[in-house]
């Protein structure tokens, strides 16, 4: 047996009596945020004063920043428009890897564009790229790494996106899945920058095409609200010495904060923006900002958080559409609520292991055309492939 | 020679095959109908559908939690989902050189080999050859509903047949049935309650 | 392509049964089974309806056809479930009528009689089937009795016009003559009038099973035929003079007026009428032509005693072929006075004769009494006007038949006497002739044959009498003395078996009671089979023919005594030679 369970049985008291006295310190805390909520409700210029003065003392400082709606604002679900266009993306990789027998990197893109009133079916596309061989490494020689190749795919999401944008009946949404801004710690800052501009580049061409964006963000963890009212909670000197790394409200999420005011399905909160290094470059109209959503049926409920661009958090009303189409769209799936459009792109942009094998194949042969000398695989890989499951006819 | 092609070959055996297709496919072949399968030149194995299959995934297991499912989901689903439609297919006979044979096909088809739906002409040709032999082949495997089979089949072959011209197929071909189960009184009577139907 | 029994159904009733000459040849069954001793089992393929018990088959198995009798027939399942439920109430009548067809079915059973070899193909081999066909017409090769089986699923087939001509003969050849036709096809059967004459022959039916047209039937045969004198003792007069059907009130013509020169009317007593008609003559009995077993015979009619042999023994020793001339003079208790004047019997009674002749007086007083019934016979006559019992034996001869018709007389004792009487004396000339024809005496020329027709023979041939009677000395004879009878009876358990067993030919209508029909069938193979056909009988026109006279036992739709009867029969009158035509006339 793999796991000794006896040893583990004997560490589970301890584990639960902690994991208790940490939840009931949290709720702690949590009471003390939704009275801050309550109390700034409508300060809304003194927050906006306060996180204006912490941008200069704090260095990554990360947290909601206030628009113009109070901090406790429920906005119910409006009704859905009769016909629209909802389309999502999703993207999938086969990441270059030193196991395999040849370096390459394949980026799938899977689209759907459903015109809802419309009765069609909805249109599938899939958008599969071969990496240039030459992009594949590092200036030091090196693969690039799998954060990279992330950060490409989320280009290519938005490129398709825009891609397929022509001609839309409006309203248009498209989603894709997580933040719409770009949150990564790559090594290679060069490159990172040359695709922000890119990935920039096309959110401005959906702007012009009028063709909604947000990036949907299921089960959020974060704690943006949490942190914009410890900035009011702390003294100018503690503000100097806060670090994100150690924090007042440590474990009060957004989510639990929110829940008890968000109780009708479709119902969403205030709109933010966000506050961070990286949304910096998201300037203008592309300023990102959020809400949340709650997706959840009667009695249950589940809250997303929706990322979009200024463009859309100032007109009320196509955040009105926004909000009545994710919540059909997460409700069609029941309940497990996601949206269903964006379930959909993924399945389509999967790259099973038999095309995984089928495009390595493609290359050797292609390889070995040419003369090149390809490695073996590694060991490791050769073991792993050797599991498939086959079916066999039995009448 | 009929172009409505149904699936493509998904596994196979001797005495049958299951055939792969998208559920937009799926209006044409219907349980009992018969199929062919070109393999070479002048050779090509016939058979009857005993099964159409519809497999479930997560997402259509989540989708029926849902109280509402717009049209256009359901046709996403049905039109564009790679949902595994399977249709089982059980081998009647052989077609070589241009004669029908009611054996079972020395080769079966293989992996991807198209499917195409039997035209009338060609289920009347299949059918009126001979004597009967390929009702062996659905009697053989009582695991299957050949009551049922047996009666859809009877009433698309018939309906091929009086548009050849033969009306006295179908008598024939059920009173062959009787002939080869009138030592399983259960069965035939079960068979002919489910021919009386149609 | 198909199998030809697949479209059948053995149980359907809605059709009809249809019978033609094309239908003959068509399969009605295959064999299933069976073998020598027990009868042939075939699967029938036709409806049940279209064939009936008695039917006559042929089995085609290779090169050789098996004839036979369907003789019963056994509804049968693959699988007892399928009879037990109604699935006509559940399944659509097309679907119940297939499944029907192929579950439900009806067994034959065929008595096979006969088997011959078939010719070979004409057009495949003409020179085999010309030697095949030579062969048949020299008779080597003919129906022969059953000596192997057929082949399994060898076809069923009705036997058509031909085959029944093939076994019974076709009609206008030779001796066959129509008797009737066959049940389901309607063919003609013939019996062959001289093999039937060959042995005693036997017709029997209950009554109004139309005994006496069929009977008219064969006698007008044998009289057309002219091969044979016959003899009819007619005691209800209905064979000779025209007649009235008791049941449809139609004129049913007789003998005499068909065959007016060939048949001679003769009456029993001095100035009898028969219906109204003058005779061609009378017959009167001389009292010197009574013999003592004549009396004898009457033992059960007239009631005698033990002791009267001995008193007839001991008249005929006193008074030769006078005895019942002196017998019927003599008076009883007739007494006169002697010499002495004591009153003693008188010299011409019985008692003296008793006294005289050592025989018990009261026994010769008794039989005396009894025999008045005779005494007081009209047509018993000590002198005759003529020899008319000679010129009856000259008729015969002479290729001329005799109706005796009884007139009045129509009581047992005159049917029994007379018919006994003169058969006896027509059986001693015949038997006289014969021996002097055999051996080879200068002039004598072979005697004709002779049939004699008797009414209502159990009176004749009971137990008790067929000791004492010529008859069943003819019928145990054969043809040996070139006599032979047709019996005519209603009830043939009442006539001794071994006379029964004699009979060459039998022809029966449907008989009611079941000794009788064991009785027709004593000592013939397949019996249990003909019983079943016997008893099923139509009760009108339908008679069943079998033993020796025929090939093959078969159950015929009997021809109809009418007057297109008469017609077929002397179609050919007009071309007959004026010869002919006067001597019918009487010249």
């Amino acid at each position: 047996m793999p796991v000794n369970l006896l040893d583990i049985q004997k560490k589970l008291k301890g584990f639960g009596a902690q994991a208790l006295a940490r939840k009931e310190e949290i709720a702690v805390r949590q009471k003390e945020v939704t009275d801050l909520i309550q109390g700034y409700a409508h300060r809304l210029d003194e927050l906006k004063a306060r996180v204006s003065y912490a941008a200069d003392v704090v260095r990554h400082l990360r947290c909601a920043l206030p628009v113009d709606e109070p901090l406790d604002t429920v906005v119910p679900k409006p009704p859905l428009p009769k016909k629209f266009t909802v389309m999502a993306a999703d993207g999938s990789q086969i990441n270059p890897s030193r196991h395999a027998q040849v370096a390459f990197c394949v980026i799938n893109v899977g689209l759907i564009k459903m015109v809802r009133g419309s009765g069609l079916t909805p249109e599938i596309f899939t958008q599969s790229q071969l990496l240039d061989y030459d992009s594949l490494f590092t200036p030091s020689g090196v693969l690039i790494s799998e954060g990279m190749v992330a950060l490409k795919r989320d280009l290519r999401e938005r490129e398709a996106l825009a891609d397929l944008a022509e001609d839309l009946l409006l309203p248009a949404i498209s989603m894709t899945d997580g933040p719409l801004e770009l949150y990564r710690e790559p090594q290679e800052t060069r490159e990172f920058e040359k695709t922000l501009d890119q990935y920039l580049g096309v959110l401005k061409r959906l702007h012009e095409q009028g063709l909604m964006t947000l990036g949907y963000v299921d089960k959020p963890g974060s704690s943006l609200i949490g942190q914009l009212l410890e900035l009011v909670e702390l003294s100018d000197q503690d503000l100097e010495a806060y670090s994100h790394r150690q924090r007042k409200f440590a474990g009060v999420n957004d989510v639990s904060l929110l829940s008890d005011l968000l109780v009708n399905p479709g119902d969403r909160s205030a709109i933010f923006a966000i506050h961070s290094e990286t949304s910096q470059r998201f300037k203008g109209d592309l300023a990102l900002h959020f809400f949340y959503l709650n997706v959840g049926t009667p009695g249950k409920t589940h809250l997303a958080r929706v990322e979009i661009p200024a463009w859309v958090a100032c007109d009320h009303d196509l955040v009105g559409v926004l909000q009545a189409v994710l919540t059909e769209q997460t409700c069609i799936m029941g309940s497990r609520p996601y949206p269903y459009i964006l379930h959909r792109a993924h399945e389509v942009a999967v790259v099973t292991l038999p095309e995984h094998q089928h495009v390595e194949e493609m290359i050797v042969a292609e390889f070995d055309r040419r003369g090149i000398s390809v490695d073996e695989k590694s060991n490791k890989q050769y073991h792993k492939d050797l599991d498939r499951t086959k079916t066999r006819y039995q009448g | 020679m009929s172009e409505i092609e149904i699936g493509r070959l998904l596994r196979s055996g001797t005495t049958g095959f299951v055939v792969g297709c998208k559920v937009n496919q799926l209006n044409a072949p219907s349980f009992g109908a018969m199929v062919r399968v070109p393999l070479e030149a002048q050779y090509q194995v016939y058979g009857v559908i005993y099964d159409i299959h519809i497999e479930d995934d997560g997402l259509v297991r989540q989708l029926i939690t849902a109280q509402d499912v717009p049209e256009e989901v359901l046709k996403d689903n049905r039109e564009n989902r790679n949902v595994p439609v399977e249709i089982g297919v059980l081998a009647l006979g052989y077609e070589q050189g241009g004669r029908i044979f009611h054996l079972l096909p020395p080769r079966p088809p293989l992996s991807l080999d198209a499917i195409f739906l039997c035209s009338s002409g060609e289920v009347a040709h299949f059918t009126g050859e001979g004597r009967f032999g390929y009702f062996r082949h659905i009697l053989r495997d009582r695991d299957k509903p050949i009551e049922e089979l047996l009666a859809a089949h009877l009433y698309q072959a018939r309906a091929a047949q009086v548009d050849a011209g033969n009306e006295a197929w179908y008598q024939m071909a059920v009173g062959e049935l009787i002939t080869l189960m009138r030592d399983d009184y259960q069965g035939l009577i079960k068979t002919l309650s489910a021919v009386s139907e149609i | 392509m198909f199998n030809s029994h697949l479209e059948t159904n053995g149980n359907d009733m809605s059709e009809q049964t249809v019978s033609t000459s094309e239908e003959s040849h068509k399969p009605i069954g295959y064999i299933i089974g069976g073998g020598l001793k027990a009868n042939l089992q075939a699967r029938l393929t036709v409806p049940a309806q279209k064939v009936q018990e008695g039917a006559f088959v042929v089995v085609e198995s290779g090169n050789w056809l098996f004839y036979g009798l369907v003789t019963d027939m056994q509804l049968g399942s693959t699988d007892p479930r399928f009879a037990d439920e109604q699935t006509e109430t559940r399944l659509p009548p097309e679907l119940a009528k297939l499944l029907h067809g192929q579950t439900l079915f009806t067994n034959l059973e065929v008595m096979a009689a006969l088997m011959m070899e078939q010719g070979p193909d004409m057009n495949e081999d003409p020179e085999a089937y010309q030697t095949w066909f030579q062969k048949v017409m020299e008779e080597e090769i003919r129906p022969e009795p059953v000596k192997t089986v057929p082949q399994h699923h060898a076809e069923v087939r009705l036997a058509g016009a031909g085959d029944i001509a093939e076994i019974f003969g076709k009609e206008g050849e030779k001796a066959f003559f129509r008797i009737g036709d066959t049940i389901e096809g309607g063919h003609p059967v013939c019996v062959n009038l001289d093999k039937l004459v060959q042995r005693s022959s036997g017709i029997f039916g209950a009554t109004g099973t139309g005994k006496s047209f069929l009977t008219r039937v064969i006698l007008a045969g044998l009289i057309k035929r002219d091969k044979t004198a016959v003899l009819i003792f007619d005691m209800h007069n209905e064979y000779g003079p025209d007649d009235t059907a008791s049941d449809t009130g139609m004129r049913v013509p007789g003998l005499k007026g068909k065959f007016p020169s060939k048949v001679r009317m003769v009456g029993l007593g001095r100035g009898a009428t028969i219906r109204g008609k003058t005779p061609d003559y009378t017959l009167e009995i001389a009292e010197s032509d009574i013999m003592p077993e004549d009396i004898l015979m009457l033992s059960q009619e007239l009631n005698l005693r033990e002791t009267t042999p001995a008193t007839l023994n001991a008249l005929f020793n006193k008074f030769g072929r006078n005895w019942f001339h002196e017998f019927k003079n003599m008076r009883p208790h007739a007494v006169q006075e002697d010499d002495e004047g004591n009153k003693v019997p008188a010299d011409d009674s019985i008692e003296a004769w008793a006294n005289e002749a050592n025989v018990h007086q009261l026994a010769a007083i008794g039989l005396h009494n009894k025999l008045n019934r005779l005494f007081d016979c009209p047509y018993i006559v000590e002198n005759p006007a003529g020899d008319a019992l000679n010129q009856m034996i000259n008729n015969l001869d002479n290729g001329q038949h005799i109706v005796l018709s009884f007139g009045d007389h129509e009581e047992d004792l005159d049917y029994l006497f007379v018919s006994n009487l003169i058969t006896r004396r027509i059986r001693d000339v015949w038997e006289h002739r014969t021996n002097n024809f055999r051996s080879g005496h200068q002039g004598a020329t072979e005697p004709r044959p002779l049939v004699i027709a008797v009414e209502e023979a159990h009176k004749l041939l009971n137990r008790e009498m067929a000791s004492q009677t010529t008859f069943s000395t003819i019928a145990r004879e054969m043809r040996k003395y070139y006599v032979t009878l047709l019996i005519i009876d209603q009830r043939p358990s009442q006539i001794y078996d071994e006379v029964m067993s004699q009979l060459g030919t039998r022809i029966t209508g449907w008989l009611g009671d079941s000794d009788d029909i064991q009785s027709v069938l004593t000592g013939l193979a397949g019996r249990d089979a003909l019983r079943g056909m016997l008893a099923h009988l139509q009760p009108k026109e339908e008679v069943l023919m079998l033993g020796w006279g025929v090939p093959m036992p078969i159950v015929v739709h009997s021809r109809r005594y009418d007057d297109a009867f008469w017609e077929e029969l002397l179609e050919k009158k007009d071309r007959r030679s004026n010869r002919d035509i006067l001597k019918d006339i009487g010249f």
